[in-house]
């Protein structure tokens, strides 16, 4: 199982650029760059305060899939 | 990534400056015990055109790491005493630094015993290089350094 987002859908409909974004949860341009790429799963903290950014459920954001093998 | 890389290197040129100040200091010390004039004790003559470049060489590298570090507003007294290649960040970062850690952990843990192998040659090693040990702990060192800078590039990259 995998922990995947749709941050990068999300932060596109709000015309945030990355560098925004990451200064809105308070972590680096990189670490967004990870997060959409999906190769960082964030803590429960940060997820929650992606959620709050984007004023959305955290299951909206991020949701479990099957590993493809 | 910067900070750490510079950090880094700094830190491994530091680690040979100062095997090469000791080596100096060593080459030059001379161990009396019980001299008809001079009784026990120590003489220590440091040769200061080998000396003064590496103070130099030190404090230039200090000021360069100084400069580069990542939070702008901090002193020279707080930075001198963080070290700058664990000031992450964020927590992905806290994250990359666990793992870097445990790379160079592992390092220091392969490369500690493999350094006991030469020290089995002791006499002959220390006959033709006296100053072997002092950059045997340098290069041991250096390892460790090197394979956390490395881990961590690897997995910032990730």
């Amino acid at each position: 199982m995998k922990l995947s987002n749709r941050v990068k859908a999300l932060r596109r409909q709000t015309d945030w650029t990355q560098e925004q974004f990451a200064d809105l949860i308070g972590v680096t341009r990189q670490t967004v760059i990870s997060l959409e790429k999906g190769s960082y799963t964030p803590s429960l903290l940060l997820a929650m305060q992606i959620a709050k950014v984007f004023d959305r459920p955290i299951e909206d954001i991020f949701y479990l899939e099957e590993e493809s093998p | 990534m910067k900070r750490v890389i510079i950090q880094s290197s700094l830190n491994i040129c530091l680690y040979f400056l100062f095997a090469a100040f000791i080596s100096s200091v060593h080459d030059q010390l001379e161990v009396f015990n019980d001299d008809p004039v001079r009784g026990t004790g120590f003489n220590i003559t440091l040769k200061l055109p080998l000396v003064l470049p590496m103070i130099f060489i030190a404090i230039l590298l200090t000021v360069m790491g100084y400069l580069n570090r990542t939070n702008k507003k901090s002193t020279f007294s707080e930075w001198s005493v963080g070290m700058a290649e664990f000031s992450d960040q964020d927590e992905r970062e806290e994250v990359i630094t666990g793992k870097a850690t445990r790379v160079a952990y592992t390092t220091f843990l392969s490369t500690l015993p493999a350094l006991m192998i030469p020290f089995l040659f002791y006499v002959q090693l220390v006959e033709d290089f006296p100053n072997f040990p002092f950059y045997a702990i340098a290069t041991v060192l250096s390892l460790g350094t090197l394979s956390y800078l490395i881990a961590w590039i690897y997995y910032y990259k990730k």
